[in-house]
């Protein structure tokens, strides 16, 4: 039904309530045409059957008035009231000719006719007497008159109204059953009229719901595109599958949606990070073209500035966290320096307190020693008086024991004496023998003693002599031990001095080694963790390089400028200070990774040493 | 900055002491905050209390190599107190080429920090023997507690700003230039030295033989008198008789405690069998 979707709604309308008149038209043509076949049916019954009830009927009732009539002749007496009834009789044949003739006519089938033959037979019949009953009463032959209507005409006259009634009859049952044939054409006719009504009915409907949808579909369809739309939701589409104003409206549609799609994929782009689009504007009154376009410009130039600008934090951000983690290397090995440095100055520190300990020692053993020294001295001097006095004693000695000696000597010779006298005495001298005999041994062993002891005294004296030498000697070089000990107490004096200054100045420099250390341990701690921070900071700049850089950007925009480099001085700062790193990347303190696999007990050492 | 209290110093620096003998006086504060912070930060603990729970409740180990990573002190520098290297290269290599006899020659590096030490050693060994180094073993044990500078040690890479005190034939025959930023020491350099981790304050040292010329210098400084004297002991037991023991040219042994013989300052040696 293309061409008819083509066509415009009023159109449509009117072809369809043309169609429906049509229609009505039809049923009430059907109408017309069964009504009109009723009619027919209706006029033929009366014509054919109907009316020839009536003349027949007619027929029946002029032939018993002119058979009335023309018993009246019978009674009549005057010719006037005669001739008005022969004048009826006139005027009555002719209207039962009139009407036979008209029933005569009208007559269509052959019982009919049959019968009407037999009618009109009689008739004539009939006829022929009426005339003579005329004549008769022209000739005035009354007699003969009666003798015609009471005899003559009596059994034809009887058969002629038998015969018409007959032929009523028959018409009658023709009617009755015309009639009927009439109520049975009737009835088609409402059965006929009923189903085209039925018809007429149903097709207006269908007719009206096709059109109807045919208009209201594309129009629903719209409305859900519409209500869609209404939504956000620009994933609709529709087609004009006409050409009429649903058409057309579907066309515009079709193109509303189209620049909404465009505008909504254009979003799309920009909220994907595209600013490349090219957002058409498509007239004055656009206002969400010309927004999108000056949203898509001016995003484009503070994207491009912002991606501009990060660009350069990211790079000088990057430069100040390979600056401070350049400044934290230099940090941590200047804390480890000064570490090891101040673990050798306590070192030394402590060495030199004890060197200055030792020296404070040795200063007070040399003052000991010189003490000692002197009084060694003054005891050399106490010893050679000693000495002196034990030679004096050795000589009293010498001669206690020269007496002693010549004691031996005269018990020695008593002893032999007695030996001599004990031999005499033989037996009984025996044991005075003995006696004697070990009185003689003592005796010799006093002298023996004597003799040792004046050897001892000799040699002692001769040692006294010498220890008294000695001790001169030795008291000399005591003095020059003295000396020396007085001069080298002096210096340990001065060392000792030397020494404690030493370790108070020693002290003081570790003191301050340890408060630079102290600053130094903290600065490398700061800057540790400075330089993790400039590492954080890196990163965020580079992920907002990143991020920026998702959009798409055109390349074509100004005000490129107005965000110049960092600080001329800055800059080279960095530089500088990223050349010095490069300089002195130690790759031995970059690398942190992960240890020896544990061993099971948490002690930190390898188990094996190769060949050790 | 996450900040310690006495209290928790007192109880680290006790943890410390016991476990690797370094001794942290009260005045090291700010050096151990200062080297913690991170560690701390990047656990996510707010207090050293915290920290020090979980290095007593780690089973792993890694906790205390972290810490002890952090707490020693690893400076070092090529050619550090030349002097040694001079006395070591004139008397102490021909004494030991004569001595001992089965060539294989004993050398320790105690705290070899990032490496320089023995390296040196190596290329003055190589140096030394020239053509005769085939016949003998001479590779050097260096030892330190921290993990992490043995990693880097063992790679042998150094940024050439240090390389640069090297004597020019060294660097000629025993150093490969990486690119403009760092070299590595040659294959057959870094072969002669085998890293180990040792914490000097185990109580038994379980080496198979005893020492030639043992090196600890400037690791002592660390420790306080007593430990030094265990660990001296210790080292003179594991010296072989004639071995030499060179200590940091600050550091000092108490000539009237210990067995060792005063040579000069900084070399003492265990004497010779009569």
């Amino acid at each position: 039904m293309k061409w008819y979707k083509n066509l415009k709604i009023s159109a449509k309308l009117i072809l369809g309530f043309i169609i429906i008149a049509l229609i009505a038209g039809f049923v009430g043509a059907v109408g017309l045409v069964n009504i009109r076949n009723i009619n027919n049916a209706d006029t033929e019954l009366f014509e054919e059957n109907t009316l020839g009830v009536s003349y027949a009927s007619s027929a029946g009732t002029f032939l018993q008035r002119l058979r009335y009539n023309s018993l009246e002749l019978t009674i009549l007496e005057t010719k006037e009231e005669r001739d008005e009834v022969t004048v009826k009789l006139e005027d009555f044949t002719k209207t039962i000719d009139d009407l036979l003739l008209q029933y005569e006519n009208r007559i269509n089938d052959e019982a009919d006719t049959a019968q009407f033959a037999i009618v009109k037979t009689k008739w004539e019949q009939y006829k022929g007497f009426i005339h003579e009953i005329i004549q008769s009463v022209k000739e005035d032959n009354m007699q003969r008159v009666k003798d015609i209507i009471l005899v003559d005409s009596d059994a034809v006259g009887t058969d002629l109204r038998n015969e018409l009634a007959e032929l009523l009859t028959y018409n009658d049952e023709a009617a009755k059953e015309r009639s009927d044939h009439n109520d049975v054409l009737a009835a088609n006719a409402s059965t006929t009229m009923l189903i085209s009504i039925i018809f007429g009915v149903i097709a207006s409907i269908v007719l009206g719901l096709y059109i109807s949808r045919v208009i209201s579909k594309p129009i629903n369809k719209m409305v859900q595109v519409a209500d869609k739309l209404a939504m956000g939701d620009v994933n609709v589409n529709v087609e004009a599958d006409s050409k009429d104003e649903i058409g057309s409206l579907a066309t515009s549609f079709g193109k509303m949606i189209e620049n909404i799609r465009k505008q909504a994929l254009a979003a799309e782009r920009i909220a994907d990070g595209d600013l490349t689009v090219d957002v058409d504007i498509r007239s004055e009154n656009d206002l969400l073209g010309k927004k999108l376009f000056e949203l898509v410009l001016n995003n484009n130039e503070i994207l491009s500035n912002i991606a501009a600008a990060s660009e350069q934090v990211a790079v000088g951000s990057k430069q100040v966290s390979d600056a401070s983690i350049a400044l934290s290397h230099g940090a941590t090995e200047q804390a480890s320096a000064v570490e090891e440095l101040t673990a050798s100055l306590e070192e030394i520190s402590s060495q030199t307190e004890l060197n200055a300990k030792n020296a404070n020692q040795a200063n007070e053993l040399a003052e000991n020693a010189k003490t000692n020294a002197v009084q060694g001295n003054s005891q050399m001097q106490e010893m050679l008086k000693s000495m002196e006095e034990i030679n004096e004693s050795s000589a009293n000695i010498s001669k206690v024991i020269k007496v002693i000696d010549d004691i031996a000597f005269q018990t020695n010779i008593l002893a032999l004496n007695a030996a001599v006298e004990a031999a005499r005495a033989g037996q009984h001298g025996k044991g005075f023998a003995v006696v004697a005999e070990e009185v003689r041994n003592l005796a010799a062993r006093s002298a023996n003693a004597a003799k040792e002891t004046t050897d001892m005294i000799e040699g002692s004296i001769k040692k006294a002599e010498g220890g008294t030498r000695i001790a001169r000697d030795t008291a000399e070089a005591l003095n020059k031990i003295v000396h020396g000990i007085e001069k080298v107490a002096t210096l340990v004096n001065d060392i000792a001095i030397a020494s404690n200054e030493q370790a108070i100045g020693i002290t003081q420099i570790n003191q301050g080694i340890m408060q630079v250390s102290q600053v130094v341990q903290t600065n490398s701690a700061t800057s540790e963790e400075s330089a993790s921070a400039s590492e954080e900071l890196s990163s965020q700049a580079a992920l907002l390089k990143e991020t920026v850089g998702k959009f798409k950007l055109k390349q074509n925009t100004k005000s490129y400028n107005k965000l110049n480099e960092i600080s001329p001085e800055v800059m080279m700062m960095l530089e500088n200070m990223y050349s010095k790193r490069k300089n002195s990347q130690s790759y031995v303190t970059d690398t942190y990774e992960d240890f020896a696999p544990s061993k099971p007990k948490i002690i930190l050492n390898d188990r094996e040493f190769g060949k050790y | 900055m996450i900040t310690i209290t006495n209290k928790e110093f007192k109880e680290l620096a006790t943890y410390i002491k016991a476990n690797c003998g370094i001794n942290l006086k009260v005045e090291k504060q700010a050096l151990v905050t200062g080297r913690l912070q991170n560690v701390l930060v990047q656990n996510g603990f707010i207090s050293f209390s915290e920290y020090y729970n979980y290095i007593l409740s780690d089973k792993t180990g890694r906790a205390v190599s972290t810490l002890l990573d952090k707490i020693t002190t690893n400076y070092t520098f090529f050619m550090r107190e030349a002097d040694h290297f001079d006395y070591f290269k004139d008397i102490v290599l021909p004494f030991c080429s004569h001595k001992v006899v089965n060539k294989d020659l004993r050398i320790w590096c105690a705290g070899c920090s990032t490496g320089e030490e023995p390296y040196t050693l190596a290329m003055i060994l190589d140096e030394y023997f020239g053509k005769e180094k085939v016949f003998w073993d001479t590779k050097i044990l260096a030892t330190d507690i921290s993990s992490k500078v043995l990693d880097a040690a063992k790679k042998g890479v150094y940024c050439n700003k240090e390389i640069r005190t090297l004597p020019a034939q060294w660097k000629l025959n025993y150093i490969k230039k990486i690119d403009n930023e760092a070299s590595i020491f040659v294959d057959k350099i870094r072969n002669e030295v085998i890293y180990r981790k040792f914490n000097l304050m185990e109580e038994v040292f379980p080496f198979k033989r005893k020492f030639h010329v043992i090196f600890c210098r400037n690791v002592m400084i660390y420790f306080d008198e007593k430990t030094k004297c265990n660990l001296v002991n210790k080292f003179y037991e594991l010296l072989e008789p004639g071995g030499y023991f060179f200590i940091g040219h600050s550091e000092s042994l108490n000539r009237e405690e210990t067995r060792f013989k005063y040579v000069m300052p900084a070399v003492y040696r265990k004497e010779l069998m009569r």
